[in-house]
């Protein structure tokens, strides 16, 4: 679990630490789309410079967004390749049967190689530099609209607060039952794949009961503290939007507009 | 010390779904305000469930529950659980929050106390328990006791009247359970507050000014510690254990040694050795 970096937090105190979670969601969400969006190499170096600066104001070393890279490595170079040798074009370099090297092949795979690196950059960027609870409420705030259409926006937030609360407790739970059924003799490592698939019951059902068991107690507790449903309550932590997020938005959006003309 | 019962239950009885007997049966029972009530009994003997009716958690199939004077029902129900707040006894599994200070301010934002008000009362209830410096920390990060702290503290800033602890500190280790009960005794001093604790501990329930004594789900003895623990006997016959000092002095009692009569706690235990040493 320790090569994950993907979704981990890396504390800090940075510019990009500081920026409200809303912020960063909405300017991710905007950023991916816009990479679909931009066609010429002047607004992939616009936005490559976007992500630069991002990375350099966070303060985290590139190591870490690196290793970010590094599960979805085969899958870049798969998609390249596939570009590279399978698109056909007016200026061909080397050809051999189906297979071909063109100009415009070459110019395609550079940018699909850019669209990959820029959106992991940035949602590493995202990920790293806010903490999970952060984006927890910032989510919130952002489907906050859709209490229109009687979207429980209340309850998702709390439940996706419990999610994240639970998620360690939950992971060392499953440590616990791996250990004492490997002194039972059980076997997780070994054997065919049935057999492995096989092994993992007696993990699963214990891991699933306990979650019951968390569960009612957990209910139980916040029942007797007064909890009714997500109406009437009044929020202890609240999100502060502040000039600087203001002003990063600014920025961001007079990019968009320049990268799209 | 005023003479004026809190919770008073009336003839009270529970069973649960397919059970074969009655988890409460027929119970009454007086707990007077700013008393430190200890509730015992046996595993499985009802204890969890008495304190559970309290708050309307557990709602009896008959008999009847008075909160200050007022029948619990479905209207005074949230008042109730605002002014009684329960411990439990697995410290993980009631954490709600996300922080130290999230879980603290749950139960207020529950009953809409403004966010002003809440920020005051969540560093005081902290600072109560000593755990202010920890009030960004994740509950992964904690240790039990520190986590049992925690709770106290979310029951404190609702600014409660009863507190229940239900066996609170029977998964801590023996540190962790001598910081709760050291807070508990600090608070009983304050004054302020009513607090009944569900517990296997006899150390902790010879701190109490009374013993409920439950068997079976029928409550079969109250009175003080002393009192109750002079008979080791019938305690022993529903269960339960004597603190250190009473099992001392009774084993030299059948020895043959003149110890008066009565139960004598670790201190009173050694001045009458001394006594009976000068003697003899």
């Amino acid at each position: 679990m320790d090569k994950m970096i993907f979704g981990r937090y890396y504390p800090g105190n940075s510019f990009v630490h500081r920026l409200d979670p809303r912020l960063k969601l909405v300017v991710n969400i905007m950023f991916i789309v816009l990479i679909f969006l931009i066609k010429h190499w002047y607004d992939y170096a616009l936005l490559g410079g976007v992500v630069i600066a991002g990375v350099l104001l966070s303060g985290v070393s590139l190591k870490f967004f690196l290793r970010g890279l590094r599960p979805m490595l085969w899958l870049i170079l798969f998609t390249v390749g596939l570009q590279l040798f399978f698109t056909s074009g007016q200026h061909v370099y080397w050809q051999w049967g189906v297979l071909s090297l063109s100009q415009e092949g070459l110019i395609n795979a550079t940018y699909i190689a850019l669209r990959f690196l820029l959106i992991i950059f940035m949602s590493t960027l995202l990920t790293l530099t806010t903490q999970p609870l952060a984006i927890a409420d910032g989510m919130e705030y952002l489907i906050r609209p859709l209490k229109v259409v009687h979207f429980p926006v209340n309850d998702v937030a709390l439940m996706l607060s419990i999610a994240l609360r639970f998620v360690p407790k939950l992971m060392d739970e499953t440590t616990k039952i791996m250990n004492a059924q490997r002194a039972r003799g059980v076997d997780f490592n070994n054997g065919s794949l049935i057999k492995r698939v096989k092994a993992l019951i007696p993990l699963l059902i214990p891991l699933m009961m306990s979650s019951l068991d968390i569960a009612t107690d957990l209910t139980t507790a916040m029942i007797s503290r007064g909890y009714r449903d997500g109406e009437g309550r009044t929020r202890y932590r609240i999100l502060k939007w502040q000039r600087a997020d203001s002003l990063t938005l600014v920025a961001f959006v007079v990019i968009t507009v320049v990268a799209i003309i | 010390m005023t003479e004026q019962p809190i919770i008073r239950v009336k003839n009270v009885t529970y069973s649960y779904p397919y059970a074969d007997k009655p988890a409460l049966n027929k119970i009454n029972l007086t707990i007077q305000a700013g008393q430190w009530v200890a509730i015992v009994g046996h595993n499985g003997s009802g204890k969890s469930t008495l304190a559970k009716t309290f708050n309307g958690l557990i709602e009896p199939q008959s008999g009847e529950i008075y909160f200050n004077g007022k029948l619990l029902n479905e209207e005074t129900v949230f008042d109730v659980r605002s002014k009684l707040g329960i411990v439990f006894q697995n410290p993980d599994n009631q954490f709600v929050g996300a922080t130290v200070a999230d879980d603290v301010a749950f139960g207020m934002e529950n009953n809409g106390v403004p966010r002003d008000e809440m920020i005051t009362r969540v560093e005081a209830a902290l600072r109560q328990v000593h755990m202010w410096d920890y009030r960004h920390q994740e509950p992964a990060r904690l240790s039990g006791g520190q986590k049992q702290r925690v709770a106290l503290a979310g029951v404190l800033a609702q600014r409660p009247q009863v507190i229940i602890l239900d066996e609170a500190t029977s998964m801590l280790d023996p540190q962790g359970r001598r910081e709760i009960i050291n807070l508990m005794t600090q608070l009983r001093q304050d004054g302020n507050f009513t607090i009944i604790s569900i517990t296997h501990d006899v150390d902790e329930a010879a701190l109490t000014d009374q013993l409920v004594v439950i068997d079976d789900g029928v409550l079969v003895n109250t009175g003080t510690p002393s009192e109750l623990f002079a008979d080791p006997e019938q305690l022993h016959r529903h269960g339960l254990t004597v603190p250190l000092s009473a099992r001392i002095s009774q084993q030299l009692r059948t020895a043959d040694y003149a110890l008066p009569d009565r139960y004598l706690n670790d201190r009173q235990l050694v001045d009458e050795l001394w006594t009976l040493h000068s003697k003899m």
